[in-house]
């Protein structure tokens, strides 16, 4: 079988807290324009060994769930995937997706968004990373889905300038903070410890509780705000929209948190410039 | 309308009309990327960096040249004027300038801006409000004058000045233009000579190693016309950066001096 080309392999979503597997047809999935991706799944099998017994190649036994993630990188635009739709507590069921060919090609379910992150420059576009878990087996079967190019063209649109999050058309609003006043860039992180609950006699997990979840942005900028007191400092809302060359914003990202870390940098042959750490505790 | 030719064409710069122009050209390149992606493989464009715009001026050095006073300066502005036509920019920064003269030339100046604001047509002229630069005055080879370490009896037959300037802008998020635009000190200075060998020899190769070594000359370009001194160009703390001699049959020996040098914003 020979290589099949990036360009076969699209990535697409099925709506959030659905098993609904999305379709190729327009609208019945939210495409992901993906950069990268990566899948990784280890069946989560143990040795056994009897005495008495030789070993043979047979001897595994079934010990967990199997242990999969999906990690891709992209970028946002309208009615598209967006990653602020699969944060937070967002039911049992998780997400579905499909990679490649809808018949030949991988699908899975369960899929729940443990991190995302993004830097936002000037005059860069927005790419984010998201870090999916997979809770539900990709396969029960013997055999599964392999990478396969899809037939059906056209399941990714055409990245349209007009459309998707650039940061020479983002902002950075809410409270200002009183010594920075240029933001050279913003790195935003959300992570979410998720506890799936299987029940005995089920694959899947029957509920999946988010137990904590966190965000944090760094901004570099200027400056740092003037020096905090040992028990940090809340600095007031920050909203961070971003948007198209439109200026529809297409997620924001508003964070309420306390400064955690103040960082100056001085070079010779360069400018002092400043960060500092905002972290929120969602849950 | 069809342009004529180049006495059509004028440069203003910070409301001065400059004098002796030989070229003048403007560049404009774009930052924008293919972007492909899984299931697509030619999905669109994406802009990955500011449009770098930059202007070059080259003009004979035959008055007291006034665009080298704009060094330092990150809000240079100006308009060129070609035929009916005209383009403006905004907030331009010189990046560099370049002094060259050598036996039997004119003395030339060239400097190299970097655009920051717009680059656009415009409907407006400004030649009638602007200033003029000096006029340009006779400027004998004598009085082409340069004092350095190394002259005497080597006769100078070619003398290249030039200071370059780190610039740096700064774009904060949702900003077109950059909010902050800095030169970063030190400037760099070099200086090129070219000789006729009489009497000059090398620096001794280990000297370079010594603590006493002149590392502060001081090397100077007076170029004088009918009314006295036009321009100086100095060369601050000074050093030897490369010397090169070389000798052919039916030739003279020349001989090829670098110096570098620094000095503070």
């Amino acid at each position: 079988m020979a290589y099949i080309s990036y360009k076969d392999v699209p990535l697409y979503f099925g709506q959030p807290n659905s098993n609904t597997l999305p379709t190729t047809a327009d609208g019945g999935n939210l495409g992901v324009f993906c950069q990268q991706v990566q899948l990784n799944y280890t069946p989560n099998i143990s040795p056994v060994r009897l005495l008495g017994k030789t070993p043979t190649r047979d001897n595994f036994n079934l010990a967990g769930p199997p242990n999969s993630s999906l990690s891709f990188s992209c970028y946002v635009s309208n009615a598209e995937f967006d990653p602020t739709d699969f944060t937070g507590d967002v039911g049992d069921l998780g997400a579905t997706f499909r990679l490649g060919d809808d018949t030949d090609g991988i699908s899975g379910s369960g899929a729940f968004l443990t991190s995302f992150s993004y830097t936002l420059s000037p005059y860069a576009p927005v790419l984010v990373q998201c870090d999916f878990a997979i809770y539900n087996p990709l396969t029960i079967e013997n055999a599964g889905g392999k990478i396969a190019g899809e037939t059906t063209a056209g399941v990714i649109d055409d990245l349209n300038f007009a459309n998707y999050g650039h940061g020479a058309y983002s902002s950075f609003g809410g409270t200002p903070l009183s010594d920075l006043s240029v933001f050279e860039s913003i790195q935003y992180q959300f992570n979410a410890n998720r506890f799936p609950v299987y029940e005995i006699g089920g694959y899947n997990p029957g509920v999946v509780e988010l137990i904590t979840a966190e965000q944090n942005v760094q901004i570099q900028g200027d400056n740092i705000q003037a020096l905090v007191p040992l028990t940090g400092s809340n600095p007031g809302n920050i909203t961070i929209d971003i948007k198209n060359s439109s200026t529809t914003t297409l997620f924001s990202t508003p964070i309420n948190g306390r400064i955690t870390a103040e960082n100056i940098s001085i070079a010779g042959g360069d400018l002092a410039r400043g960060s500092l750490t905002i972290t929120e505790l969602l849950k | 309308m069809a342009l004529e030719g180049s006495h059509e064409e004028h440069i203003i710069i910070n409301g001065t009309l400059l004098q002796g122009v030989q070229n003048v050209s403007f560049q404009q390149n774009v930052s924008e990327s293919a972007v492909s992606m899984l299931g697509n493989d030619f999905a669109g464009k994406t802009l990955d960096g500011p449009t770098q715009v930059t202007a070059s001026i080259d003009k004979f050095l035959l008055n007291s040249d006034f665009v080298t006073q704009l060094t330092g300066l990150t809000d240079i502005s100006g308009q060129f004027e070609y035929g009916d036509n005209l383009v403006d920019f905004s907030q331009a920064v010189l990046n560099s300038y370049a002094v060259s003269s050598s036996v039997g030339q004119l003395p030339q100046i060239s400097f190299d801006l970097s655009i920051y604001g717009s680059l656009s047509g415009s409907s407006a002229p400004i030649r009638s409000s602007s200033l003029n630069e000096d006029n340009i005055q006779n400027v004998p080879e004598s009085g082409l004058i340069v004092t350095f370490d190394k002259g005497g009896p080597n006769a100078v037959q070619s003398f290249n000045f030039s200071e370059t300037f780190d610039v740096q802008p700064i774009y904060g998020l949702g900003q077109e233009t950059p909010a902050h635009l800095s030169i970063i000190g030190p400037i760099t200075q070099e200086v090129q000579i070219t000789i006729e060998v009489q009497n000059y020899e090398p620096e001794e190769t280990f000297s370079f190693l010594s603590g006493s070594k002149d590392r502060n000359r001081t090397i100077e370009l007076k170029i004088s016309g009918d009314s006295g001194v036009l321009n100086t160009f100095s060369l601050e703390n000074g050093c030897l950066a490369s010397e090169s001699m070389s000798a052919g049959v039916s030739d003279t020996i020349i001989a090829e001096l670098t110096y570098k040098g620094y000095k503070k914003v």
